[in-house]
């Protein structure tokens, strides 16, 4: 069992010093690669943000639009007490008149 | 008479200027960045490459990655840590995608890799550069019957030595739950070793 563990160790130890060099220089290519995709992106990035910002727009004109159109019905609907009184005012003062 | 020549030291890169800039979309800083991190994530995919991925696809999709979330990087750890983070996260999603390599048998071992283990066995005190290499393809054989976690942690710990704080630093993981793991991974590694010298002839 020691024996086992001791190569066991030592096979770790000798596989630790045969480390993997990667190279400095990025391989040919890639670089463009990587920067030409980061602009697709970036560029895909500007075109999402113009849609988001025209249908909140478009959103926020439908809202306003739908309230002033319930306004306008709120204001047809019901009329003042008094209204009819004034209407009827109104009627005789203008069959007085010459 | 030799004159003396006077080196000009390099300018020391400045990480969080350099970022502001790829956040404005300047090539040249995302290029400058890209070259100031390329070694540390090629270093790091190479150690940690699934089996069926081609190291510079996987160097560009933590690239990708990298740069699609800089913005969501505030800085209160170093760049490089983050950057070490995406890098083994996306190579560890890569290996769960992969099944586990069948039993390692002493007949698969290629015949430098039979001798270097021969010469470990043995206890020979120092193995020439190849014998380390052909120790190196072992290991990794073996790890590639670990799971992913426990493949990364025998990785960072015993072949790259680094301390339970950096890989604490590189993983997120706290360091009790890195200790038992860790400790895990090694007794299953050592069974999988034990295998193997149980089938030498």
């Amino acid at each position: 069992m020691k024996s086992t563990d001791d190569t066991f160790r030592r096979l770790l130890d000798a596989a630790a010093k045969a480390a993997p060099k990667a190279s400095l220089a990025p391989p040919l290519g890639l670089e463009t690669r990587i920067l030409a995709q980061w602009r697709a992106e970036s560029v895909n990035d500007d075109s999402v943000s113009l849609f988001a910002f025209l249908r909140r727009a478009t959103l926020g004109a439908g809202l306003v639009l739908a309230l002033c159109a319930a306004w306008s019905f709120a204001d047809l609907g019901g009329g003042a007490p008094g209204d009819e009184a004034a209407l009827l005012n109104y009627d005789i003062q203008m069959s007085l008149n010459p | 008479m030799f004159a003396s020549v006077s080196v000009m030291p390099e300018p020391e890169f400045d990480v969080t200027a350099c970022v502001k800039r790829v956040r404005l979309r300047d090539e040249e800083s995302a290029r400058a960045l890209f070259r100031h991190l390329y070694p540390l994530v090629a270093r790091l995919v190479r150690s940690h490459l699934p089996r069926r991925t081609s190291a510079e696809d996987l160097v560009q999709t933590v690239f990708m990655k990298v740069f699609a979330s800089l913005d969501s990087f505030s800085g209160a750890v170093p760049l490089e840590h983050w950057v070490s983070r995406i890098a083994i996260n996306t190579c560890l999603n890569q290996l769960a995608a992969e099944k586990a390599r069948p039993e390692l048998r002493w007949a698969d071992l290629s015949e430098e890799q039979a001798q270097a283990l021969e010469a470990v066995t043995a206890g020979q005190a120092e193995l020439d550069p190849t014998q380390n290499l052909a120790s190196r393809e072992i290991v990794e054989k073996l790890l590639a019957q670990l799971a992913p976690t426990d493949r990364l942690l025998m990785t960072l710990l015993h072949l790259e030595g680094r301390s339970v704080n950096e890989v604490r630093q590189i993983t997120g993981w706290n360091v009790p739950v890195i200790k038992i793991r860790a400790f895990r991974a090694r007794r299953k590694l050592r069974k999988h070793f034990e295998t193997l010298m149980e089938t030498k002839g």
